[in-house]
């Protein structure tokens, strides 16, 4: 793979990582738009495959694009995407999170803060509501239902709803 | 808020390394509900309230969210070097296994009992994010603001981007200032009635 292409693929997606704003997943389209269409470096179903490995490993769901380097050029593609992805806008989060600190005992800072959680916790809604969607079943939209109600109420293990629901999911109920 | 009272901290930079490696390494399809439970229900770092407050900024700011929210953490107790041992906690094993994950991918994936299982944490995944909305909810300041407002924010964020599939950038700038005007606006009278108190 030459230089160009390289710089090509890291600049986009430093630029990217600055365009997810709620997530990594928002700017997926764009990446496929990239890395498929644009610089055929990885099929559709490779692309696909490393947005599922994502889904299926633990840790940030950012960890997808660590695939994508994985699929282009091994592990140092890896690494250099995993860069790209996370380091500028992390420099920029790091600052901006200083300077909020620093002024906390601003009054437009803390209405910032007091103001912007209800819409936070609406973007969590939201989210959980779209992924809804891709679901169908009376019995799997009650598994949501109480794994949401036991998050709430409960201090119940989270890796053991995750067992849980991987058994339920082997065993063909949801 | 501005007066920082930790209940308890980490004690040196590699607990704030295991700790973090812990909570990216038990969440599966959601990070944000394993950190929730691990640095305010049981480490008691954070109160609902702290916790809500930095998770809200690494929303908002660009980025992988929970790495933008690990490295504000780790600033707040051990400075830059704490910002970049809780991200390299985040990233570091998760990534070892991915990536031994997309090694072996060929050969996992034609097998359907592991897709039964996927489609089934994937349904856990989606109801912990809302099980952590709901509890969030405890974190939002209503002795401040109320509820009326809270609440009508959360339904329009929900409608804009759940019903009518807005993009989260309209959502945030349709409902954000009208927020932070209420915030503000509250927050004035608050402190004004505490000081008129004294």
């Amino acid at each position: 793979m030459s230089l160009v292409v390289w710089m090509t693929l890291l600049a986009n997606f430093a630029f990217l990582s600055f365009l997810a704003i709620g997530g990594v997943m928002a700017v997926a389209p764009d990446m496929h738009r990239l890395v498929v269409d644009g610089l055929s470096l990885v099929s559709n179903q490779e692309f696909l495959a490393a947005v599922t490995l994502g889904k299926l490993s633990p840790g940030p769901n950012a960890l997808f694009v660590a695939v994508l380097g994985y699929q282009i050029s091994g592990f140092s593609g890896a690494l250099l995407i995993m860069f790209a992805m996370i380091v500028p806008s992390a420099i920029f989060a790091f600052y901006v999170s200083r300077w909020r600190h620093r002024n906390s005992h601003r009054l437009s800072v803390q209405s910032f803060a007091i103001g912007s959680s209800p819409v936070v916790v609406g973007l969590l809604f939201s989210t959980a509501l779209i992924l809804m969607k891709g679901f169908s079943g009376i019995s799997t939209l009650i598994c949501l239902m109480l794994v949401a109600l036991i998050v709430w109420k409960t201090r119940l293990h989270l890796l053991l709803l995750m067992a849980i629901g991987a058994l339920l999911g082997v065993a063909g109920f949801v | 808020m501005s007066s920082k009272f930790f209940a308890s901290k980490p004690h040196n930079l590699s607990e704030l390394f295991y700790v973090f490696s812990l909570i990216a390494l038990q969440g599966f399809g959601g990070v944000i509900t394993v950190m929730q439970r691990m640095l305010v229900d049981q480490r008691k770092w954070f109160s609902q309230t702290e916790f809500l407050e930095m998770f809200t900024l690494s929303q908002i700011l660009p980025g992988p969210n929970v790495c933008n929210l690990a490295l504000m953490i780790g600033d707040r107790f051990f400075g830059a070097k704490g910002a970049v041992v809780a991200l390299s906690g985040m990233l570091i094993l998760p990534s070892v296994v991915i990536l031994i994950l997309a090694s072996s991918y060929e050969q996992v994936a034609v097998d359907s009992p592991l897709l039964g299982a996927i489609k089934g944490m994937s349904v856990v995944a989606v109801g912990m994010t809302l099980g952590t909305g709901l509890r969030l909810l405890s974190g939002i300041q209503t002795a401040i603001v109320g509820r009326l407002v809270p609440i009508l924010v959360i339904a329009s964020v929900v409608y804009m981007i759940g019903y009518l599939r807005l993009s989260i950038v309209w959502a945030v700038l349709g409902c954000g200032p009208f927020s932070y005007l209420w915030a503000r606006h509250a927050l004035q009278s608050y402190q004004d009635k505490k000081r008129s108190r004294l």
